[in-house]
């Protein structure tokens, strides 16, 4: 196992798409850090942005595509939580992530470097664990790498850098964290599931963008009207609860995203090692 | 040399409807260099992705270095092979390459790749990414790539594919140094008879998923060498002619035929003491066969000229 992190960790490094995704992450975050000040200093628009926020965290909804929202209260600064809260809630992050995630994991194959070393494995497992340990650190590490672009693009466009209340951005922090991880090793699963890079990307994609609502909502629906109505099948999946992770958090809101982040993270994980350890490698 | 280092017992592999690989028994040497001969389609990548580990058989048994079944995971690291074409990132380079499977079968050892970039002749390389290399350059990195680890079984599936002649050449003496230097035992698949007869010891013939022949190269030479071939009813009444006229290399080849491979210039003296004895000879006639004509003929491809 030791040896397989050691050859990730090497290929990551020396993969052109490693730096190139979160190049392309912070020049895009330092581009709506510019865009998002226009907003801010439009009054209308602030407001109507912060209360589009409270209706969404009050109704538990997810739109369908991508949008990036700053929850800023109208007359207060804006935090770097409030940008780190926009831009996780909205999947912009995720979707750099679950990229280079389909592109990680599908290059050995696409490459035809899988038939080099598949077959001398004592277990193929360990190349998906290897791979899945590999792609955890680069979340984490991308994600540590975009609060510091995104710091600096607030002092540079705002003029000051505040950073809002720590006891509930470090939570928050870690919440996404794992779940982005979590989202990250599903796209991983996808990709060795579906062995072919173009679905895979394309699945990531819609993952991203909330395809899967038009499902949640169809069965949160035929749920509710039999059963307890406030079933939200939401609350159940990574994509959901990186939606609906509230800034301000009771305790209690930890524990489902959690348990919800880890589960994923394991099916996700055994999933993947045991379709690429049961399927013939071409 | 006589040591069986792998063997398969009705090995069997099937997509669909159709038997790719179809019951398979072959056995192959320590030391040989294994010529596996078959048309496009025969079935070659198919077994030989399954002796590398990389396709499971759907019945039938592998054994290889005395472990079999589920065993075989455990020396699977002693078998390097080259799959369907090399499998390379071509955005590194072919130090780089190299250092990936390093690094996944533990080797630290300093100058380790830059030796085998030497074996394999592309140590001037340098920076040059491989997605920039030719044909010629990309089958030697897969090779490379397969000697990662001293495997003491190399598979090499059409290795010579699309090479120019300068660089067939390149990769025969390659493998003929790595067997004859670090006693590699290697299986080599073409359908380029005449490059594998230079260098395989031991052949193995496969059709239509089905392994129709195995021989040593010697009895491969004999078959197709220069002869004297006659056709007759009763080839038992020929022998004791044969013997009295002190003929000792001479084969039964069928019920209707006898090969005689020596002293071709008295075929006109042994038809007149054939006919003597009483021996009804349908044809008596000095012939040859290429190696293309013997596999032809083997695989039933001489009707659809």
């Amino acid at each position: 196992m030791l040896n397989a992190l050691r050859m990730e960790a090497y290929r990551m490094r020396k993969t052109v798409s490693t730096w190139m995704v979160f190049l392309v992450l912070a020049a895009l975050t330092v581009g709506t850090t510019f865009i998002l000040r226009g907003e801010y200093q439009d009054a209308g628009v602030q407001q109507a942005n912060y209360e589009y926020m409270e209706s969404s965290e009050a109704n538990e909804n997810q739109n369908l595509g991508m949008s990036v929202t700053l929850p800023t209260e109208p007359g207060h600064r804006v935090t770097l939580y409030d940008f780190f809260y926009a831009n996780s809630q909205g999947k912009f992050l995720a979707l750099f992530f679950c990229i280079y995630a389909v592109m990680y994991t599908g290059a050995d194959r696409k490459s035809g470097y899988i038939k080099a070393i598949g077959g001398q494995v004592k277990n193929r497992s360990t190349l998906v664990l290897a791979k899945a340990v590999m792609l955890a650190l680069y979340t984490i590490v991308s994600m540590a790498g975009y609060l510091a672009v995104q710091a600096l693009s607030s002092q540079i466009f705002f003029g000051y850098l505040e950073w809002g209340p720590w006891k509930d951005f470090l939570p928050y922090l870690g919440m996404e964290v794992l779940l982005h991880i979590a989202l990250v090793w599903i796209v991983m699963a996808l990709t060795i599931i579906l062995a072919n890079n173009v679905a895979s990307m394309t699945a990531a994609i819609l993952l991203c963008m909330n395809v899967m609502t038009i499902f949640y909502s169809a069965v949160t629906r035929f749920v509710a009207e039999r059963g307890p109505e406030d079933f939200n099948l939401l609350r159940y999946t990574v994509t959901g609860e990186i939606s609906l992770l509230p800034m301000h958090y009771a305790g209690e809101n930890m524990l489902p995203a959690v348990v919800t982040g880890l589960a994923f993270c394991v099916a996700a994980v055994g999933i993947g090692s045991i379709v690429f350890q049961k399927r013939d490698i071409r | 040399m006589n040591e069986i280092l792998l063997g398969t017992r009705d090995l069997t592999k099937q997509f669909g409807r159709q038997k790719a690989v179809d019951r398979v028994s072959l056995h192959i040497r320590k030391g040989a260099i294994y010529g596996f001969i078959g048309r496009n389609g025969a079935g070659k990548t198919t077994f030989l992705r399954m002796i590398s580990g990389l396709a499971k058989p759907d019945s039938g048994e592998i054994e290889m270095f005395g472990y079999r079944g589920k065993e075989l995971k455990e020396i699977r690291s002693r078998v390097g092979c080259l799959i369907e074409g090399p499998g390379i990132y071509g955005s590194m380079t072919a130090a780089e390459n190299l250092e990936v499977k390093c690094r996944l079968t533990g080797i630290r050892r300093k100058g380790y790749v830059e030796e085998l970039l030497q074996i394999v002749g592309l140590s001037q390389t340098g920076r040059k990414k491989a997605k920039h290399f030719s044909m010629g350059m990309r089958q030697r990195l897969g090779i490379a790539l397969a000697l990662v680890g001293e495997p003491d079984l190399l598979v090499l599936d059409e290795p010579i594919n699309g090479l120019d002649p300068q660089g067939i050449a390149e990769i025969r003496d390659m493998v003929l140094r790595l067997n004859e230097e670090r006693n590699m035992t290697i299986i080599i698949s073409s359908h380029i008879l005449e490059e594998l007869s230079k260098i395989a010891t031991d052949y193995g013939i496969i059709h239509q998923g089905v392994l129709i022949k195995e021989m040593t190269r010697e009895e491969l030479m004999r078959r197709c060498s220069e002869r004297i071939e006659i056709q007759l009813e009763e080839p038992e009444k020929a022998l004791p002619v044969l013997d009295a006229m002190g003929f000792h290399a001479y084969q039964v080849a069928d019920k209707n035929h006898i090969h005689v491979f020596e002293r071709l210039e008295e075929s006109a003296a042994l038809n007149m003491e054939l006919a003597k004895a009483g021996v009804a000879v349908t044809s008596l006639s000095i012939t040859s066969e290429d190696l293309e004509t013997y596999f032809l003929n083997l695989t039933g491809g001489g009707q659809h000229a």
